[in-house]
């Protein structure tokens, strides 16, 4: 009877498929990463945008990309960051360019933070924070038939809480900050080698290090229980490559874990020739960084 | 029959009194309209050989018509378009909460604690409510007198036992329990991926029951039901934007207890009092995402009831059916979290959404007066019945916590009449024709009255069930019952669609459901060492957000279900064969993805809701097993193989990162199950 146990493991663990191109691998132009400036913004406020688009023949500059502010909602039986109509809705274009300055809707707060729409007939459901604590205001990003989406935080005042919390959480709260990329290393074993000279067909370890400020301190304010605690932003990166294999599209670090480097393995291809690295650093509260680098590979 | 519907379909397992000859474990298996035992059915032996149910007369009843075939690793009761959480479970009278243990690999209740367990799809009696589907009904059987049976059980994925013995004075004492450790065998050798994909449950339950008779008239039995599941699942990542984890636990605990007095008119009355503890938590992390939710409930019912013969033409039974069920739940994350029916998601979707917390409490009471005649005019047999239910419902808060404004709850009372009908006409010695109509109230979950997830406002549900049927008894081994069914379900909870919803709003009141079709069922059974039966139901199962918006499929529809089964036995073996065949679950396709690029996460984007299904599921499974009798010992090895022809089966879409292509989830391919039972 036991020795059909692993008998049945070896049936079932056919089950799960292999699926089609990893998110990593750069085939084709793609979006793959967007900064804002300031990371968090008021309503009103200027925020500059820029996008990282990635091709096979390097990083792109991408005069054609478009932004859309979105305004519309999302309904609670969505299970999606945006309303499904943001991807699909004819909307007025807000810039173009590889970089724009949009200015935050003076009713983001209303349409998609803690304040509820206003109604004449009865009260709105205000807009549910993420696990941070935060609100965003949808932003959409089309070049070509590639579309993406990214999320502005928005400073909002608090709401639901009584006037001794909020003001506690006004002095305890700190306005988030964009992650910092600090360094790639490139190593093969345990030694660092250059990013001109790259053996052919090797595991290499890329490991990509940040500043030890990026990872904040943040408070969050639970409305069930009506207190205020302070946690920690978990940073994550995400790797693009345009040749070779990548053990994991992304790689990063636990809200817990005080490390400020993370690392993947980087097979790299047989063949000799030049290929482009991209990393995109996250952190928990929408912050993020990105840098490319060009990798040789020697004869 | 009074208050049972003449639709009912049945696994009967009939323990016969101790003066009887017959084999204590015979169990009979009969099909519309119940029949005597064993005049149409099968046998316990041939009930085991059904391949795939290992036994379980639970399972078995999977294979019955009208009941959709579960995915993989699911384990929900879905029956004639009715989802699980609207179908009852009933064990002698008192209201069990699912029938499966998590992960539908066992029913919840021994199959040598069942005397009778019967499905009915719809048009039940008004002896029994609080369900907008169907029925499934348990009575567990009689102790024997002066003797002690019993049976145990083992195989890959569970041990279990049943043991019985009487007082000698009427009473006894009847036992069963069940422990599994499939989970304990296969867990440390699966793959994250595979165990992503299926988490092994562990399960248990036990059953019991005492029998004191009073006096010749008179007995109370104490029943005890109890069970518990966990799974979880934990699929590590490089990244906390990718982790994986699920745990979900369940359990569930009945004490009753049940007086049957018999009058010297002919007349009975029976009480029923239990109490009961249920508690469900699940926990679940994707990444950024979370949701975790917890529901403590304490229940107390008593069910009463008095029926009488007045003449040979005319009974009646009158009763009350009441239940209150007081909760506490707390919850904490993604609004979207758990999926609920019609929500649209892609398998390996991250998590979105914002994170909400809520905790509050609340009290569903349901007393339901009931009557129900039946009288016989010449061919004709016609069953009124009349059930009104009154539910209330309180909870404990109307509005989302706020820090500056008091806590304050709701209660409301509402009344809803349920008129039920049901008639049979033996128009021929071989023919008879049935019809039966109603209707039947559904209050909402606990789960579905928060202020944050849902609405404190949802109030009680409704369906209409018009079932029509004939069945045909070509002689004694050759009967055909064929059956349409329609069922209309009015004031469904749904997922509030509106971009700006109330307050307190996220869940309305607004849904529409149907469901309609015909099923057949064709038995045949030339000699007592070969039967076979057939089962085919073709229906179309529909739900809606409102009365404006389009039908779109129920997310368990299967439009063609068939079940071919027999068996027969020679020279000490058995050796059954099972063939089923079940159109694929509808799924929301996939068109595309985008990256948010907030989380270096890609989601998808959908297309039109239910608008493709999975593929057509086949599977033929075969059952060989061996009797060995040693004085008063039965000894029975079986070994089942499932998926014989080793079909690859879809049970899901898989997708990329990206949402850029799509490959399958295949279920189980070719598979060995063998255990043994032993009966005295």
């Amino acid at each position: 009877m036991r020795r059909l146990g692993p008998f049945a493991f070896l049936l079932l663990a056919n089950c799960v498929p292999e699926t089609g191109n990893p998110a990593w691998l750069i085939t084709q132009e793609r979006i793959i990463g967007v900064r804002a400036d300031p990371a968090e913004a008021a309503p009103g406020d200027l925020v500059q945008y820029s996008g990282l688009v990635a091709s096979p023949t390097g990083t792109m500059q991408a005069d054609d990309l478009s932004w859309t502010l979105c305004n519309l909602r999302k309904p609670v039986a969505e299970n999606t960051p945006v309303s499904q109509a943001c991807l699909t809705s004819d909307l007025p274009q807000s810039g173009q360019g590889a970089a724009v300055p949009i200015r935050t809707p003076s009713s983001a707060c209303v349409n998609f933070g803690p304040l509820a729409p206003s109604s004449s007939k009865e009260t709105l459901r205000p807009s549910e924070p993420d696990a941070t604590g935060g609100y965003y205001q949808p932003m959409r990003l089309d070049l070509g038939t590639d579309q993406a989406i990214f999320r502005e935080r928005l400073h909002c005042d608090l709401a639901g809480a009584s006037l001794a919390m909020s003001q506690e959480f006004r002095a305890r709260t700190t306005v988030n900050q964009n992650p910092t990329l600090v360094s790639l290393s490139v190593l093969v074993g345990d030694t660092p080698v250059s990013l001109d000279s790259l053996p052919a067909s090797q595991p290499i370890r890329l490991v990509a290090t940040w500043s030890p400020d990026s990872p904040e301190i943040y408070p969050v304010f639970s409305s069930a229980s009506q207190t205020i605690v302070d946690r920690r932003e978990a940073l994550w990166l995400s790797w693009f490559i345009t040749a070779g294999r990548l053990d994991d599209s992304t790689t990063g670090r636990a809200e817990g874990d005080p490390d400020v480097s993370t690392e993947n393995t980087w097979q790299s291809p047989a063949d000799a020739g030049v290929v482009f690295l991209w990393l995109v650093l996250h952190d928990s509260r929408g912050g993020a960084d990105g840098a490319s680098y060009t990798l040789t590979i020697g004869p | 029959m009074t208050g049972t519907s003449v639709f009912a379909l049945a696994i009967l397992a009939v323990t016969p009194e101790a003066t009887s000859t017959t084999d204590a474990n015979e169990t009979v298996v009969t099909a519309p309209p119940t029949k005597a035992a064993g005049e149409a059915g099968l046998s316990t032996a041939e009930l085991r050989q059904v391949p795939g149910a290992q036994g379980d007369a639970g399972k078995a009843l999977q294979n019955l018509p009208g009941v959709a075939r579960p995915r993989l690793a699911g384990g929900e009761l879905v029956v004639w378009g009715a989802t699980p959480e609207e179908t009852r479970v009933i064990v002698d009278g008192i209201e069990i909460p699912a029938l499966y243990h998590l992960g539908g690999l066992r029913s919840v209740v021994h199959s040598g604690f069942v005397r009778t367990l019967t499905l009915i799809p719809g048009g039940y009696g008004a002896k029994y409510g609080r369900g907008l589907g169907g029925l499934v009904e348990i009575a567990s059987r009689s102790p024997p007198i002066e003797r002690v049976q019993g049976e145990v059980d083992a195989d890959v994925l569970d041990a279990s036992f049943a043991a019985s013995a009487g007082f000698g004075n009427g009473g006894g004492v009847l036992a069963a329990g069940r422990v599994g450790y499939l989970d304990r065998i296969m867990n440390h050798s699966l793959s994250s991926d595979t165990r992503r994909v299926f988490p092994l449950p562990r399960y248990r339950d036990f059953q019991g029951k005492v029998v004191f008779p009073l006096r010749d008239n008179e007995k109370i039995e104490v029943i005890f039901l109890t069970s518990s599941d966990a799974s979880a699942l934990t699929a590590n990542s490089a990244t906390p934007s990718s982790s994986v984890e699920q745990d979900r636990s369940q359990s569930f605990s009945r004490l009753g207890l049940r007086y049957v007095h018999a009058f010297a008119d002919n007349g009975t009355a029976s009480l029923i009092p239990f109490v009961g503890w249920e508690q469900a938590d699940r926990r679940q992390v994707a990444g950024l995402g979370s949701a975790e939710e917890s529901v403590s409930s304490t229940l107390f019912g008593l069910r009463g009831e008095y029926a009488a013969t007045v003449s040979p033409r005319l009974t009646f039974a009158t009763g009350f059916d009441g239940m209150v069920t007081m909760a506490n739940v707390q919850r904490l994350g993604s609004a979207t979290l758990p999926a609920r029916e019609g929500d649209v998601v892609a398998f390996g979707q991250p998590i979105a959404g914002g994170t909400s917390a809520d905790n509050w409490s609340t009290s569903i009471g349901n007393l339901a007066p009931y009557a129900t005649v039946e009288f016989t005019p010449g061919r004709w047999r016609v069953l009124p019945s009349f059930r009104l239910d009154g539910t209330i419902i309180s909870t404990s808060r109307i509005a989302p916590e706020n820090g500056v404004t008091p806590r304050a709850g709701s209660s409301r009372l509402s009344w809803s009449p349920a008129p039920r009908l049901a008639l049979a006409h033996q128009s021929r010695s071989w023919l008879r024709e049935d019809l039966a109509i109603g209707l039947y109230h559904q209050a909402p979950a606990p789960s579905d009255l928060s202020a944050v997830f849902g609405s404190p406002t949802l109030g009680v549900a409704h369906a209409l069930h018009v079932i029509a049927g004939a069945s045909f008894d070509l002689g004694r081994r050759f009967t055909v019952q064929p059956t349409l069914f329609y069922r209309r379900m009015w004031d469904l909870v749904m997922r509030n669609p509106a971009s700006s919803p109330a307050l307190a709003h996220a869940l309305v009141q607004d849904g529409v459901g149907r469901a309609f079709g015909a099923q057949i069922l064709l038995r045949y059974s030339p000699h007592p060492a070969l039967a076979g039966w057939l089962a085919y139901t073709l229906s179309r199962s529909e739900r809606r957000h409102s009365s404006e918006s389009a039908y779109r499929l129920l997310d368990q529809d299967q439009t063609h279900l068939l079940t071919c089964a027999g068996s027969v036995a020679f020279a000490g073996f058995v050796v059954g064969l099972r063939f089923r065949l079940a159109t694929g679950m509808p799924r929301t396709p996939v068109t595309g993805g985008y990256l948010d690029a907030t989380t270096g996460q890609y989601q998808p984007v959908f297309g039109q809701q239910n608008s493709t299904r999975l593929p057509v599921f086949y599977a033929l499974d075969l059952r060989i097993e061996r009797h060995f009798r040693r004085r008063s010992i039965d000894v029975v090895p079986y070994l089942e193989i499932l998926n014989l022809t080793n079909h690859t089966n879809v049970e899901d879409f898989a997708y990329d990162e990206q949402f850029a292509s799509r490959s399958n989830i295949t279920g189980l391919p070719i598979l060995a199950v063998a255990g043994v039972s032993v009966r005295f």
